[in-house]
């Protein structure tokens, strides 16, 4: 999908106006940012408002998140430990300190 | 590249521009407000509008050329599949002679300038991935700033709006006294605030008018100019308390 940010008064109008008159292309509305499915007319539309607002807008392409594709499966495991955790005060960090889970750092250092 | 503009650093408008021309195609409060400030009040709010406004003018934003940083991406990755087919294909090419004893030299001269060529464009697309990457990093950074300034203007917005419901609530009890004197209107309708006012917003506007204490003379439109005219409490010009310029002077109503 794209998503769409935009920085200023005037982009955030013209966001909000492309969204009432093109109800078909977006997915999602949030406050100065908008989803918009991937397809070339939405991209279009998309291009427009930068060509109007220039570096206040920016366009981003997203795409569908996979943990079982991404994620090895002892992020996987971690999480859903951590999210079960006794003490919900305990930093991860704190957390995955001599267990099998993984290091904060180390995943800070992987990319997806 | 910067660049510094923003719809909150629009200053106030002057009284004049806002009452001006009757009707003024705004709200009560925003005319009252005006009519304040024509006659010099200010609200508790000014000092801290300004320095809002001073701050988003001195926000200088960094505009990286994005957009020739993705165009050389993509010319320079469209360059390198050109060049992989024609390597593949040359090989080929290459690969028939042999299978058949022919003669190679010339295929192979071919394929040999075309693989440099892959090898210039791989090393351009890199730099053209590099340079995009760095293109990108600055504009995150300048739209934290493009962040702060949005966030400054809202804030102004907002200062603006208390500032001008102020200005308007003191005002109130005069403009409801005005009403009274105003073809149209009548104190009764004035309610205790600009937003319970329930009367005709042409005779509001004219009150609002007569308040104020504008520097140019006041333009009526054709309603305006008609409804002062058949009013018998005399002059135009005394109901407003201002010089008016009649529609008919000025060629548009």
């Amino acid at each position: 999908m794209l998503l769409i940010v935009t920085y200023s008064e005037a982009a955030r109008t013209g966001l909000r106006n492309l969204c009432r008159r093109h109800e078909e292309p977006v997915v999602r509305r949030f406050g100065r940012a908008a989803l918009l499915d991937a397809t070339e007319y939405a991209a279009f539309l998309a291009v427009r408002l930068r060509e109007s607002h220039g570096g206040d807008v920016q366009i981003e392409r997203t795409e569908p998140f996979n943990e079982f594709a991404a994620l090895d499966e002892s992020v996987r495991d971690a999480a859903s430990a951590y999210a079960d955790r006794e003490s919900a005060a305990t930093p991860y960090v704190a957390f995955a300190a001599g267990t099998e889970h993984p290091d904060p750092d180390r995943l800070k250092g992987e990319e997806l | 590249m910067t660049d510094a503009s923003g719809p909150g650093t629009h200053p106030v408008p002057k009284p004049e521009a806002v009452l001006g021309r009757i009707p003024t195609g705004t709200s009560l409060r925003r005319e009252l407000a005006a009519a304040a400030r024509s006659r010099g009040n200010e609200s508790s709010v000014r000092d801290e509008c300004r320095r809002l406004r001073d701050e988003i003018a001195a926000i200088e934003i960094d505009s990286p050329d994005l957009a020739a940083a993705r165009r050389r991406v993509a010319a320079a990755s469209g360059e390198e599949d050109r060049l992989k087919e024609r390597v593949a294909t040359l090989r080929g090419d290459v690969r028939a002679r042999r299978a058949v004893e022919a003669e190679t030299d010339a295929a192979l001269d071919d394929l040999e300038t075309a693989a440099a060529e892959l090898s210039d464009a791989q090393t351009e697309r890199i730099a053209a991935e590099q340079a995009l990457e760095q293109a990108r990093q600055r504009a995150a950074a300048a739209r934290d700033e493009r962040e702060r300034r949005l966030e400054l203007e809202d804030r102004l917005r907002n200062r603006r709006r208390e500032g001008r419901r102020e200005l308007a609530t003191d005002l109130y009890p005069e403009f409801r006294d005005a009403l009274g004197a105003v073809p149209g209107g009548d104190p009764a309708n004035a309610g205790r605030g600009p937003s319970a006012y329930d009367g005709p917003a042409l005779a509001a506007s004219l009150a609002a008018a007569r308040i104020a204490d504008l520097d140019e003379p006041v333009v009526l439109g054709v309603e305006a100019a008609h409804r002062l005219a058949v009013r018998e409490s005399g002059p135009a010009e005394t109901v407003l308390d201002a010089p008016i310029t009649r529609p008919d002077a000025v060629g548009d109503a």
